[in-house]
């Protein structure tokens, strides 16, 4: 097994390094007071217009049982805790592609989109954190109750790391885009509707008439923000092993295509110049 | 083993010929694509221990060659083994053997101490605790930066950061450093401060540097091997001694007086005059400089002196005019 200069097994050196850059992120995150106090007043702030919203709303002519304005909050304060925390990092990797910052990244001996995926897992990890303590204030401030039932957190924490990672990686993808296009705004704009419409970040999926739900629910979009919240919705032990799966097989995806983009950007670099 | 080999590196960047015509015609031209030579068939080998100057105008191809060292630009045609490595096939490998450092680009962390940064750049590179901390307290006091590692990279000078930056690459213990224009936009007293520091450091420690400048007097205080590059070309392989009696000889000097009309004479040295004013040129192989200056201060009343390297375009024609002076090199490669 290969052996890096403290004598640690290569890999546990990467992984090391990784866990550094998680560190970081989260760090830097922490250290934007300014941000995150801005963060939680617009989570807040969506959270209270949709509660009233949907409380000024006729949802039992919808004849969904089981729906009611408090689950919809709940339902909204999660899809919007995943979007929030994640936000547009995708801007870091086009700022360093159009500055010329990422050779000097390039000439490392870890991989440039391990790295800066790990710093903002870091970022976003400790930005979820405080959204869902905010939320969850929020959530009992306004509905008075917890409409998440004990048996789904598990399941609705590791989807929603899954939901961000989805997420991350996608911005990652959108950020390398500059290689090609120069600015990536326009995508990501594209991208970023997307997922509000097909991720059913405010209604959930299964209020969408076929076949949108079902395609809205199949699409990647979906595993990024539907997918955590659906919990809510169904929590049996079938729906949830259900929508993990398909998380996982999107990650599978999504991981391949991110990685098939990040060698295709390297290619361009060493052929073309940064 | 060489700490670099190169043969025949050549590179070309395929670019689309500019757009013509009205704005709507031109979205639907169809515009042919041009290869535009950066680098043309250059060789050279540098051996372990060298500090070999890689000087050329701008867009001479000095940075892409670097870049094909460091295996981020694959040359379109050619071979190169940098470290015991092929730089486009190993560039993971390589980095642990080589340090590098961009002047116009920072490896550092802009809003993080520099403390923060090579402590991210340990775990990057993986160097043991004992290790690093050796070698760190040896690069704080060689760079004299002791006092600005508890301070964000964000406010450090440019001549701050690119000493934390050039420690930084060095954290590792690189055998070979490559340095892409350090002092580009330093002022006189930084660029002095680094270049000793750079000097002292490598002869210390036995490390190859190749080092690019458009700027001669990083030449002469740091290296003592020249390699010229023109339009892609290489132009000349020589060492400093050869560049420096053949081609670095004439140097300018202002001389500021409190006469009106000041007058100097002394052999092998031509004089413009103006109020208050001498522009020296000086052959330094007649007249030294410090017999010039010494001459001055006894000849006139001076209020200040300015010396300065002939421009690297200056050098580069002379090399042209003189056929790329193969025979004044001692193993000039043109």
């Amino acid at each position: 097994m290969p052996r890096s200069d403290s004598g640690a097994p290569r890999a546990f050196s990467t992984l090391g390094a990784l866990f550094a850059f998680i560190a970081l992120g989260w760090r830097r995150a922490a250290a934007n007071r300014a941000g995150i106090l801005g963060l939680l007043a617009l989570y807040w702030l969506i959270l209270m217009i949709f509660w009233a919203l949907w409380q000024a709303t006729p949802l039992h002519e919808l004849r969904r049982p089981g729906i009611d304005a408090t689950r919809l909050f709940w339902y909204m304060a999660v899809t919007e805790c995943v979007i929030l925390a994640v936000g547009f990092p995708y801007r870091a990797v086009e700022k360093d592609i159009q500055s010329g910052e990422i050779a000097a990244a390039l000439v490392r001996p870890l991989p440039y989109a391990a790295a800066i995926l790990a710093e903002w897992i870091g970022a976003t990890g400790y930005r979820l954190a405080l959204l869902a303590v905010g939320g969850l204030l929020a959530g009992i401030w306004a509905t008075g109750t917890v409409a998440i039932p004990l048996a789904v957190v598990p399941a609705l924490v590791f989807s929603t790391v899954i939901a961000t990672i989805l997420a991350l990686l996608c911005q990652l993808q959108l950020g390398y885009a500059a290689a090609w296009v120069g600015t990536p705004a326009p995508l990501f704009w594209i991208w970023q509707k997307l997922t509000f419409v097909l991720g059913g970040l405010m209604i959930p999926l299964t209020f969408y008439p076929a076949p949108f739900g079902s395609l809205a629910m199949a699409s990647p979009f979906a595993a990024m923000v539907f997918a955590p919240a659906s919990f809510l919705l169904d929590g049996s032990p079938r729906a949830i092993l259900a929508t993990l799966a398909l998380q996982l097989l999107w990650l599978a995806v999504i991981g391949m295509a991110t990685l098939l983009v990040a060698r295709a950007a390297a290619a361009r670099f060493a052929e073309q110049g940064i | 083993m060489a700490a670099i080999e190169v043969e025949g590196l050549s590179k070309s960047f395929r670019v689309r010929s500019p757009a013509a015509g009205r704005p709507m015609a031109r979205l639907f031209q169809s515009r042919p694509v041009i290869e535009l030579p950066a680098v043309q068939d250059i060789s050279f080998t540098i051996a372990p221990g060298e500090r070999v100057a890689f000087i050329g105008p701008n867009g001479a191809g000095k940075s892409t060659t670097l870049k094909m060292l460091t295996g981020i630009l694959r040359p379109s045609a050619g071979e190169a083994n940098v470290a015991g490595c092929v730089p486009w096939r190993q560039r993971r490998q390589l980095a642990r053997r080589i340090g590098i450092v961009f002047g116009q680009r920072s490896q550092l962390w802009y809003t993080l101490p520099v403390r923060s940064s090579f402590e991210l750049l340990r775990r990057i590179y993986d160097i043991g605790r004992p290790a690093h901390q050796a070698r760190l307290e040896r690069l704080i006091a060689s760079f004299d930066i002791g006092a600005l590692l508890d301070r964000p990279v964000s406010e450090l000078s440019l001549g701050q950061r690119i000493r934390c930056e050039i420690a930084a690459s060095l954290l590792h213990g690189p055998s070979l450093l490559l340095l892409d224009e350090p002092t580009i936009g330093l002022d006189v007293t930084a660029k002095a401060a680094l270049r000793d520091h750079l000097g002292e450091l490598s002869r210390a420690e036995g490390t190859t540097v190749l080092l690019t400048s458009h700027d001669t007097g990083d030449i002469e205080t740091i290296c003592d091997r020249v390699i010229v590059i023109d339009r892609g070309r290489l132009l000349l392989d020589a060492p400093l001694e050869s560049l420096r009696r053949d081609f670095l000889q004439r140097r300018s000097m202002i001389l500021v007086t409190a006469e009106e009309h000041p007058r100097f004479a002394m052999a092998g040295v031509a004089v413009a005059s103006e109020p208050y004013r001498l522009t020296l040129s000086l052959d330094t192989a007649l007249a030294p400089v410090e017999k010039v200056v010494a001459a001055a201060l006894t000849q006139l009343s001076l209020r200040d002196i300015v010396i300065e390297n002939p421009p690297l375009e200056d050098v580069i024609k002379a090399i042209y005019r003189d056929g790329g002076a193969p025979g004044k090199a001692d193993h000039a490669q043109v």
